[in-house]
């Protein structure tokens, strides 16, 4: 039994551990600046094509520029995205990609929206507990815990 | 990424009817597969346990991120695994694995605004196209995974009722 926790908790740990390599490793593969360079040295990147997620916070569709924020660990940026206004409502967020200009504005070449509003987000969570449920009960119907040895034994 | 239900889903959809033409596949191992669909999901661990506390903890960035890879799938499906009697071992892996890989899957069918999904399979740092096929708040999938789980459950129940083939090593 110790042998089986030892195992798991082992291999658990080593996804944990690649967790702080693949958090170095994707910035340093990824194309476009982070959002921590847009939030610290946005002038040296004007030009570049960058991908950021954001949340709306406006939208003027007369003039076809959005306000968005994307959050980053040094704080949040606020952007203007110009050249697209899909179909998203203040509080939803958003996928941007284009190329950064001065005055924090990205001037999109395509857009997708992630979570047309606020309560997206809800019933993505809902239907995640109900995902977690169903498998749950799908497999303690075949399955149970034989907690003399610890291991899942047939029903 | 996809929502959970429809991973789910997804994976006893591909298993179930992959059951249909091999007797190593039945539902005692489906729900198996069913359960590994959750390993990229664990990522939502950081909506419990922030990904900032954690690298504050370490002192060292850190992402949840790395359990919605290759990677988190294959180290926790092992983790799983060896809760299962040693003759059952390696199928239980194969399932959990199979139904996690299901889940990566589909979350690279996901779209981007570049057309190129996440780094989901890393170790390999590549990011592959992507069709763009659906987002993950698009309700029309879930909607899809259930109507189409639906038809499998009710074809599956045809085929063979109630009976189960029987498991082919003694168990401990």
């Amino acid at each position: 039994m110790i042998r089986k926790l030892l195992v798991s908790t082992v291999l658990v740990s080593i996804v944990l551990i690649s967790g702080v390599h693949y958090d170095a490793a994707i910035g340093r593969h990824s194309p476009y600046p982070s959002d921590e360079q847009l939030a610290t040295e946005y002038g040296e990147h004007i030009g570049e094509q960058t991908l950021v997620f954001g949340d709306v916070n406006s939208i003027d569709r007369a003039n076809e520029t959005m306000s968005i924020t994307v959050d980053s660990d040094e704080g949040p940026v606020t952007l203007r995205v110009t050249g697209e206004t899909p179909p998203v409502r203040p509080g939803g967020v958003i996928q941007v990609f284009g190329t950064l200009h001065e005055n924090h504005e990205i001037k999109a070449s395509n857009t997708v929206v992630v979570e047309r509003e606020t309560t997206s987000r809800a019933s993505k969570i809902l239907l995640s507990v109900a995902g977690a449920l169903l498998a749950l009960i799908a497999f303690f119907g075949h399955w149970r815990i034989n907690w003399e040895t610890v291991s899942f034994v047939r029903r | 990424m996809a929502d959970l239900l429809t991973h789910v889903l997804f994976a006893y959809i591909l298993l179930t009817a992959s059951g249909w033409i091999s007797s190593w596949i039945d539902r005692r191992w489906v729900v198996i597969g069913m359960c590994g669909s959750i390993i990229p999901d664990l990522v939502k661990v950081g909506w419990l346990l922030d990904a900032d506390t954690v690298s504050a903890l370490l002192h060292a960035p850190f992402s949840w991120g790395a359990f919605g890879t290759l990677t988190g799938v294959t180290l926790v499906s092992g983790a799983v695994a060896v809760f299962f009697k040693p003759g059952f071992r390696t199928k239980a892996y194969s399932m959990l694995f199979l139904g996690g890989s299901s889940a990566l899957v589909l979350d690279g069918l996901r779209a981007y605004a570049d057309y190129y999904s996440n780094f989901w399979l890393y170790p390999f740092l590549i990011r592959p196209p992507t069709p763009n096929l659906y987002v993950s708040s698009d309700i029309r999938v879930s909607v899809f995974a259930v109507l189409l789980a639906v038809f499998v459950f009710t074809v599956d129940r045809i085929r063979q009722p109630t009976t189960e083939t029987p498991l082919t090593k003694p168990e401990g």
